[in-house]
């Protein structure tokens, strides 16, 4: 789940909304290499590296000489003495001001250097928008290409502190020098922020006419799916007719990278965007339609990127799982090389291949797949960045109710498994089968793993791969919430009392007439988890005995859930106070070794939940509740209306009781004459409701068959 | 006529507003499009903006502080900054060191009531905290001009004489 404000927890679920869509149109090369910047003259709290990293904003706002420049308006900072210390946005900045009719006595210019580009039909250059900063008013920009310019384009009277080139083409540019003889205001440095060598662009839903996208993975690692988009959008310019020799058109290549990031506005009306995935082009991901006047897109995640790519070996196989994801990442070019994110506590655990022949001409899709079916973790492509990433399970997420669900959800059953049969890379290919989660299935699948090389690795495979089978599969429809990462653990509340939950598989976002909606979701809710397949509740204090051969269980220990506060009268002068929602209870989850038919006292009270040595009192509390993911059960609920014993959820507060009406009416006596007044009242003042009280909790029990 | 009388203590908002309009007027295509006597101001240095000539003239008015109280016979290590031009950029040091000057003078002796503190840096500098560092030294002025004339001649002194 990405973090989000409070104001957009209450936006996003808002009666009215206004959602906004932003996608970086970004066709730069991507094996583009940064060069030197060079410039006429540069001031020692210049950034020149600045110029390239995709920082549009003005510098801020440091305060020089410049004549009128530093107001006092309390804005300004101080430059540091170091500049070194200067960690701010700064772009470049010349030594050397212009005069007092805005002239530069010597034309002030900064030159760009680049390489591996092998085409370039468009640029940009974006200057200071600070008022007191000034822009260039006459300037030229030149593409070059071995020191000679094959694109000049001089502006004269400049207005815009932005200015985009394109109908050009140039073979294998190499710099871009921007060179300004005239700025807009006296006694100035030439300033200038970013220097575009391709089109970066940001385009909202003005632009954009049609947009969707979808993110999905296979918790399995059984098969590879990945997240995808659709943009299209106006090409009444042409810009991208293919058939238009300096279009940009030629300038699309696969690899460039557009963020996609939809935002919703809060109540002091500023946007608060969450992305939703880096979305890259693809081999024929392009289409126009209309005879050229739209443009359409088809895109992929990085996920999608690798799957079909076969893996080029590097010199020395990497042994961790952090070492085969750098391994893929890099496989898609050096610009791509650190894309990747692994769960600190997974990075390290050892992913090895016994010979590259085990390796040899798989494609990176099933690296990935078996590397992560190898650690326990699985793979997806990071919303928040775009990155290729391997993390195990969380059990936390968002909590969907019916306001925000277009229909009711719907419920079907998943898959099950009959057996899994691991060929284990152990010298002499021993096969060894792991029952599945019902016998009686017809669907049975082979694992062909080249890092499984023991029975136990095997079996910490199938532990994962049976999570994700048995059970229900939910499928929801709703307004959309940008916030809900898959891999989430959301929380369906179905009415009043109770709720359900599924681990988040694959969601979309599809935007139309500018409205986010009918949103699909799919829940995973297996029951195959862990390999327990037996399960007891208890709600009541007393002892409970482990079943004979048992020598390891699975413990939730749900506390008691906080009663919540009653609402206040209301009075003449104002409504009363809602109560306070009462918190659910502190949940503490694990897995433990025990002695065969070890006895255990079992104490569930209003002041916890005991097992044995275990207390609900070392857990944690869950602000949505605690999911357990193999039964489907929600526990330990904050705000539940009609809490169900042995939740451990916190009753609901009370609502606040109405404010009373009343006014004073003039009376009249048998003359007709004023006489008087009298108090008529309207609405007497509501009394506030009482709270829910709060229920106790309980301890879920699981026990492992793989240990009868 | 000294230094002192050209330091500047009533900077307003309206100073400020007017700064950002008089920038507001240099048009990138046709130059400056006010009259010829904002023009004459703009390149005058605003008033609502701090410019190298704020800095000079302060860096002046110190020094002329410190020697009068120098005269005064106080021992005064200010050592101000007066040759500031367009192109420098004034780093936190050098300002630090400009309102420890400041500070210094504003300590020699005791101040009317309602004199202003010094800044506690130039970061964020206001158009309040502009008029508090030359408040200072006027007022610090204002103290010695005060001082030299209650000077307590050589001998006894003896109340409802001349100075007493």
């Amino acid at each position: 789940m990405l973090e989000c404000s409070d104001g957009y927890r209450s936006a996003i679920v808002g009666d009215a909304r206004r959602i906004f869509l932003k996608a970086v149109i970004d066709i730069i090369d991507p094996d583009i290499t940064y060069g030197s910047v060079s410039a006429s003259s540069e001031s020692r709290y210049s950034k020149r590296v600045q110029l390239h990293d995709k920082d549009f904003t003005a510098p801020v706002k440091y305060a020089t000489l410049e004549l009128n420049r530093w107001v006092l308006d309390g804005s300004w900072g101080v430059y540091p003495d170091n500049p070194a210390e200067l960690t701010d946005h700064m772009g470049f900045q010349s030594e050397v001001l212009c005069g007092e009719e805005g002239a530069f006595s010597t034309p002030a210019w900064v030159e760009m250097a680049f390489s591996n580009v092998s085409i370039l039909q468009a640029c940009s250059v974006y200057f200071s928008d600070n008022p007191e900063d000034g822009i260039p008013t006459d300037f030229t920009v030149e593409v070059k290409q071995g020191g000679t310019a094959y694109y000049t384009r001089t502006f004269t009277g400049n207005r815009e502190p932005r200015v985009s080139m394109d109908g050009f083409t140039v073979q294998n540019p190499d710099a871009i020098r921007v060179t300004v003889t005239r700025w807009s205001v006296p006694f100035r440095r030439f300033r200038a922020v970013e220097i575009v060598p391709g089109i970066y662009e940001e385009w909202t839903q003005d632009t954009i006419c049609e947009f969707s996208a979808r993110q999905e993975t296979n918790f399995s690692c059984l098969a590879l799916p990945y997240g995808t988009c659709t943009l299209k959008m106006d090409n009444l310019s042409r810009r991208f007719e293919p058939r238009s020799k300096n279009g940009v058109f030629q300038s699309i290549d696969e690899r460039q990278a557009i963020p996609v990031a939809i935002g919703v506005r809060l109540a002091d009306g500023s946007v608060e965007y969450k992305q939703i995935g880096v979305f890259y082009q693809y081999n024929g991901g392009w289409r126009t339609g209309n005879n050229g006047l739209s443009m359409q897109w088809d895109l992929v995640d990085i996920v999608g990127l690798l799957a079909g790519r076969e893996f080029i070996q590097p010199s020395v196989l990497p042994t961790t799982l952090e070492g085969w994801l750098a391994a893929l990442a890099a496989q898609l070019g050096p610009n791509f090389e650190g894309h990747y994110k692994v769960d600190p506590a997974y990075a390290d655990l050892p992913v090895t291949a016994s010979s590259a022949a085990d390796v040899a001409g798989k494609k990176c899709g099933d690296i990935l797949r078996f590397a992560c079916m190898a650690t326990g973790t699985f793979p997806r492509a990071d919303a928040a960045t775009g990155y290729l990433t391997a993390e195990p399970y969380w059990y936390q997420g968002n909590k969907l109710d019916l306001d925000n669900m277009t229909a009711y959800p719907t419920m079907k059953a998943n898959d099950d498994l009959a057996a899994i049969t691991f060929k284990l890379y152990d010298g002499s290919g021993t096969q060894y089968i792991v029952s599945g989660n019902a016998t009686a299935a017809s669907q049975t699948v082979t694992v062909d793993n080249p890092f499984l090389h023991t029975q136990a690795a095997a079996l910490t495979a199938a532990r994962q791969i049976l999570s994700t089978y048995g059970g229900n599969l939910l499928e929801v429809t709703g307004r959309g919430d940008m916030s809900s990462e898959i891999g989430d653990v959301d929380t369906v509340w179905l009415d009043q009392s109770s709720a359900s939950t599924g681990r988040r598989r694959a969601q979309g976002f599809t935007f139309s007439n500018g409205l986010l909606k009918n949103c699909p979701s799919v829940l995973l809710q297996a029951d195959g988890s862990f390999l327990f397949e037996e399960r007891v509740v208890l709600t009541e204090s007393g002892t409970w005995t482990g079943p004979a051969g048992v020598g390891k269980l699975r413990l939730i220990l749900v506390g008691p859930g906080a009663d919540g506060t009653d609402g206040t009268d209301g009075d003449w002068d104002a409504a009363g106070l809602d109560g306070v929602d009462g918190v659910g209870g502190l949940v503490w989850a694990g897995t433990v070794d025990i002695n065969d038919q070890q006895i255990f006292s079992v104490s569930v009270t209003e002041a916890g939940t005991i097992f044995g040595p275990y207390s609900s009192a070392n857990g944690q509390r869950f602000p949505l509740g605690y999911t357990d993911i193999a039964s489907g059960a929600s526990y330990a609920r904050t705000g539940v209306k009609a809490p169900l014993a042995g939740s451990g959820d916190g009753g609901a507060g009370g609502r606040g009781g109405a404010q009373g009406r009343r006014h004073r009416e003039t009376t009249y006596g048998e003359d007709g004459k004023p006489n008087g007044s009298k108090t008529v009242i309207d609405v007497r003042p509501g009394n506030g409701t009482v709270g829910t009280t709060g229920v106790t909790g309980c301890a879920v029990i699981y026990w492992d068959k793989e240990s009868t | 006529m000294s230094i002192i009388d050209e330091l500047i203590t009533d900077r307003l908002q309206a100073d400020v507003d007017r700064a950002n309009y008089l920038t507001g007027l240099w048009d990138p295509e046709k130059g400056w499009v006010g009259t010829p006597e904002e023009l004459s101001e703009w390149m005058g240095g605003l008033k609502g903006a701090y410019n190298a000539s704020d800095l000079n003239r302060v860096g002046e008015a110190v020094r002329y502080v410190a020697d009068r109280l120098e005269g005064c016979g106080y021992l005064v290590q200010v050592a101000p900054k007066t040759d500031w031009t367009v192109e420098d950029i004034p780093t936190a040091a050098q300002l630090t060191a400009y309102l420890a000057d400041v500070a210094t003078l504003r300590g020699v002796l005791t101040v009317l009531p309602g004199n202003p503190e010094v800044p506690a840096d130039m970061a964020g500098l206001t158009w309040r905290e502009a008029n508090d560092i030359e408040k200072i030294l006027e007022d610090v002025d204002a103290v010695i001009n005060t001082m030299i004339t209650t000077f307590v001649p050589c001998g006894e002194a003896i109340c409802g004489e001349d100075n007493l």
